[in-house]
């Protein structure tokens, strides 16, 4: 059957193919080679396609183009496969764009440490895959697509959690990544094969389904309930929401730097753009899915940000912390739809929900991914990840502990940086209103405090006191390194101190769900405060004052000249001064002696989950053993055909 | 459940000078007495143990010799610059209260960017004290996130009940949070109350600093400037808190209006006159009953703090659920 593809001649029609073209000669290239030249062609030319998708995304955010379309159709017309760059899919691209970018560099000096003990080509193929499936997940309009690409997604970077072979956590932490992903998808897969068959059309899009979804809502609600279920439980598991969250801790620590940085900036934001589109187009408003998401995205912020004190492992402390903000994120968004669910009178907080919720999206891609990387340097100097012998590296490596220090406080939500305003947005939009979210809001301040406290812990450990372990004089990262680190703490000021600019982005997904971002104005002359309208006075630019100010003191501290320096105080005590420091450990224990009721909501949440994983884990080695066997194929065949036949035959 | 839409008419902003300078007034005035109450709460301690006490400028004597100090101290920068900023941040915190006049920094969200300038000086001193890794002052650096995390468990739990009675996050329409008197707004009011005495790390809570155990802990490596910038900057966050429970009970313009109605006292008398003898008077009323309670409490341990905290971050939990359901 012959396939002819139609492409415009328009710019973007190219540059919006090239990516997909890039990225996949990456990987052909840099795969037979083991060494440099696989890490350099891999990373450059992934750095290239992801430089395009920041031009794509921006030219369709700036409203240059309204979308891109780009498909592939039979001779007769009948489209097959279509990608779509809207401005809500364009926003995604955007994310995905920077942190791409801002790793692919990074990986050319960090993944060097591999050269000699790991084949780098089995990474390049698998990195420019993986970026390459995100892509195409975002872009795919094609339901069938979306679900392929979403496998990609994960068998790619399923490999890379695992590519270091020779240890034996990662190859663990890959398989009980795939397994509860794979669990998630299925359930996907199901409700997606039900839905073709109640329309009958396998190339159902997501057109389709806003056009047609709302009357089998009507008319079916319980099976409609039932798809949206399913389909909504794939998007919490590979989104990492408590209690499916249990593979997020130890996949992501465990993939090489650089990699984590993508998974937690940007393939667990996958999900959310799906549930974006679920939610809102697909579903509608409706209270009941709002207050489910809503519910669990606070769960989700409580149990990870709490079980992320606790940890002393830098890069699993992060990633329990990719968990707590996605519970942020979920939160706002759930909050958004019950807001708009509830009328007219609710507009104005419904949007300041959801734009507070994109908004601490890009946030927690730009932060979570720097501290990532400021992880992967220290591992990269010192090869080491553990807090509790950690320490005093900020002489050493000035660059990466002041970006250090930026990224913690603006996850911490300190101003000015970029976390406050997102999370300001966020309790704003929950506390005012008099339903239950208020509660939510208020459990997601006292966790924003509990972040401070962790990121004090993991800034501290790391580039102050003295290790407990002398780590003699280590150099800083090279510049390739420390460039995009940089670039990311430069992105955490302005989007912290320019609000209207991150505002200007977010409106197209505004407007596009028809909701309205007039709500919030910006004030026109000093625009450092966003405030929702019809709820006062126009902000008074206080964050302003404050960066003015405090400036003055880094003035007089530098030039003052101080009398000299004293060695700390220790009683006296001649023993070395490094046996004198708190261990990671040591610095809220007591804390979480007395907190421990929420560890014990945690734990009976985790159990769940590692019931859940455990039984699929067993059941899929069950099968992938027993597959040749007649009767597990005619078992499989039967349920499928049963599926079907309930779906097609009979009403719910 | 409407929520009340204001006007921005409604509200009294700031779009004039006077007003502007008026707030400029507040900070000023409100930080150079916050070392003199500190000096009256010193005084009152003295007479309770039998001592004669220092002279009520005694802490201002010690903040300006600390400042003129040079520093020998630690090297780090970061360490050095934590305390000037801590100190500018706690102006800034001051500048969104109405202290001593009604005026203030008002704008929608104002109670969240409160709670949060006011727990970043400890944030940041914290910082900078862990940094130096001197065992005794991260020993007390993380003792005082701890309890912090906790203080802003029950704060959160209490601003969000009176938010949720008012249906606002003005701290304007919040202060006072009366009328209508519910219970739930009252048990809010004496829990902020009890915060205000706890989170100026006063005595049962003094744990942070803990003079006697860890000799200054979270300030020990501080010296010179530094220290008394960090000392000031814990002063000013103390007026601050007792100022917000003041703006929680005193209904200043209720109080003017009732004035210049039935005494026919002019507006601009009772504004500037009348309600700063009211607010100065009543903070010195709260640091004589603050240095009393401090006098004759020893210390809590950190776990037995935590605990209590905990035991009433529940029924501030509970009392907001009961402000959601209407009481």
């Amino acid at each position: 059957m012959p396939l002819s593809s139609y492409l415009g001649n328009n710019i973007f029609f190219l540059i919006t193919s090239s990516i997909p073209a890039l990225l996949i000669i990456a990987s052909l290239i840099s795969f037979p080679f083991r060494g440099k030249l696989a890490n350099y062609t891999t990373h450059v030319l992934s750095s290239i396609a992801s430089l395009l998708m920041c031009l794509i995304s921006l030219a369709v955010l700036t409203g240059h183009v309204s979308h891109i379309d780009l498909w592939i159709a039979l001779p007769n017309n009948i489209k097959v496969l279509i990608f779509r760059i809207d401005p809500l899919s364009s926003f995604f691209v955007l994310v995905l764009g920077i942190i791409a970018l801002t790793s692919s560099i990074y990986g050319l000096g960090y993944v060097s440490r591999f050269y000699g003990r790991e084949h780098v080509g089995w990474y390049g193929l698998n990195y420019s895959l993986f970026i390459l499936s995100m892509y195409l997940t975002i872009i795919s309009w094609n339901l069938i697509a979306f679900i392929i690409f979403w496998e990609l997604m994960t068998v790619t970077s399923q490999y890379l959690v695992s590519y270091e072979k020779s240890k034996d956590v990662a190859i663990k932490a890959g398989f009980k990544y795939f397994c509860i992903t794979k669990f998630g998808a299925e359930a996907m897969i199901v409700s997606l094969i039900i839905l073709i068959v109640i329309y009958s059309c396998p190339t159902l899009t997501f057109s389709d389904l806003i056009a047609k979804f709302p009357l089998l809502m009507k008319s079916q609600p319980f099976l409609s309930y039932f798809l949206i279920t399913l389909f909504m439980l794939g998007l919490l598991i590979k989104a990492a929401v408590v209690p499916f969250h249990n593979w997020l801790p130890d996949a992501h620590p465990e993939a090489p730097s650089n990699v984590s940085a993508l998974l937690s900036g940007v393939m667990i934001k996958v999900p959310i753009y799906v549930m974006v589109r679920i939610l809102f187009q697909v579903v509608g408003p409706n209270i009941y899915v709002g207050f489910a998401v809503a519910t669990l995205g606070v769960i989700t912020l409580l149990v990870g940000t709490l079980y992320a004190l606790e940890q002393v492992d830098s890069k699993r402390l992060l990633a329990y912390h990719s968990v707590g903000q996605i519970g942020y994120i979920v939160l706002a968004l759930g909050s958004s739809v019950v807001f708009l669910s509830l009328g007219t009178n609710y507009l104005a907080l419904a949007t300041a929900a959801y734009v507070a919720s994109m908004y601490h999206l890009l946030n927690h891609a730009v932060f979570k991914s720097l501290l990532f990387l400021t992880a992967g340097s220290v591992i990269y100097r010192t090869g080491s990840r553990d807090l509790n012998r950690l320490g005093g590296l900020g002489r050493f490596m000035p660059v990466t502990a002041a970006t250090a220090l930026i990224a913690s406080l603006s996850i911490a939500g300190i101003p000015p940086f970029n976390g406050f305003v997102s999370k300001w947005l966020i309790y704003v939009s929950t506390m005012c209103a008099r339903t239950p979210l208020a509660i939510y809001g208020v459990l997601a301040l006292f966790i924003s405090a509990v972040t401070t406290a962790s990121f004090i812990k993991y800034f501290t450990a790391i580039f102050g006191r003295e290790g407990r372990e002398v780590v003699g004089v280590v150099k800083e990262v090279p510049p390739s390194m420390y460039i995009p680190q940089l670039l990311l703490a430069f992105l955490c000021v302005v989007l912290g101190v320019i609000p209207p600019l991150a505002l200007t982005l977010i409106a197209p997904l505004v407007t596009y769900l028809r909701l309205n971002i007039q709500y919030l104005t910006v004030m026109p002359f000093l625009p450092f405060i966003v405030s929702i309208r019809g709820y006062g006075v126009n902000a008074v630019p206080i964050i302003a004052t404050y960066l003015a100010v405090t400036t003055l003191p880094v003035i007089v501290v530098l030039s003052s000249k101080g009398r000299g320096i004293l060695n700390v105080w220790l009683c006296g005590s001649k023993v070395l001064k490094h046996l004198h420091s708190i261990p990671g450990r040591g610095y809220y224990m007591i804390f979480e002696g007395v907190f421990r009721e929420v560890y014990i909501l945690g734990k009976s949440l985790k159990g769940f989950s590692k019931f859940l994983a455990e039984e699929f884990i067993s059941f899929f080695r069950y099968l992938s053993t027993h597959l040749e066997k007649a009767e597990v194929m005619t078992a499989i065949a039967v349920a499928l055909t049963t599926i079907v036949i309930i779906t097609k035959f009979i009403r719910w | 459940m409407v929520i009340h839409i204001h006007s921005p008419n409604l509200i009294q902003s700031i779009h004039n000078y006077l007003g502007i300078s008026l707030v400029i007034a507040n900070v000023i005035v409100v930080s150079l007495l916050a070392p003199l109450l500190d000096g009256i709460e010193r005084r009152v301690k003295a007479r309770i143990q039998c001592r004669r006490g220092p002279p009520i400028m005694q802490t201002w004597y010690d903040i300006i010799k600390l400042l003129r100090k040079g520093s020998v101290t630690q090297g780090p920068l970061i360490f050095k610059l934590m305390p000037y900023i801590a100190f500018i941040t706690s102006l800034l915190t001051l500048s969104l209260l109405p202290t001593l006049f009604s005026n203030s920094l008002s704008f929608v969200g104002d109670i969240v960017v409160f709670i949060y300038l006011l727990a970043t000086p400890s944030v940041l001193i914290a910082i900078g004290s862990i940094y130096t890794g001197s065992p005794l002052a991260s020993l007390g650096s993380c003792r005082e996130i701890s309890l912090w995390m906790a203080y802003e468990l029950i704060l959160a739990f209490s601003i969000a009940t009176l938010a949720i009675n008012k249906s606002s996050l003005l701290l304007r329409r919040i202060l006072p949070p009366y009328p209508p008197l519910h219970p739930s707004v009252i048990v809010a009011i004496a829990l902020i109350a009890f915060l205000t005495y706890a989170e100026g790390s006063r005595l049962p809570y003094d744990i942070p600093e803990a003079e006697s155990e860890l000799s200054g802990g979270i300030i020990l490596e501080y010296g010179g400037a530094e220290l008394g910038f960090a000392i000031y900057s814990l002063l000013i966050k103390r007026v601050v808190l007792t100022s917000l429970l003041i703006d929680l009970i005193l209904p200043r313009s209720r109080l003017i209006n009732l004035l210049s109605n039935s005494i026919n006292i002019p507006l601009l008398v009772s504004r500037l006159v009348i309600i700063p003898a009211i607010y100065i008077s009543l903070l010195i009323m709260f640091s004589i009953i603050y240095s009393t309670i401090e006098a004759l409490h020893g210390r809590l341990r950190i776990d037995q703090a935590l605990t209590l905290l905990k035991r009433i971050a529940v029924i501030a939990g509970v009392v907001t659920l009961a402000a959601l359901m209407g009481f």
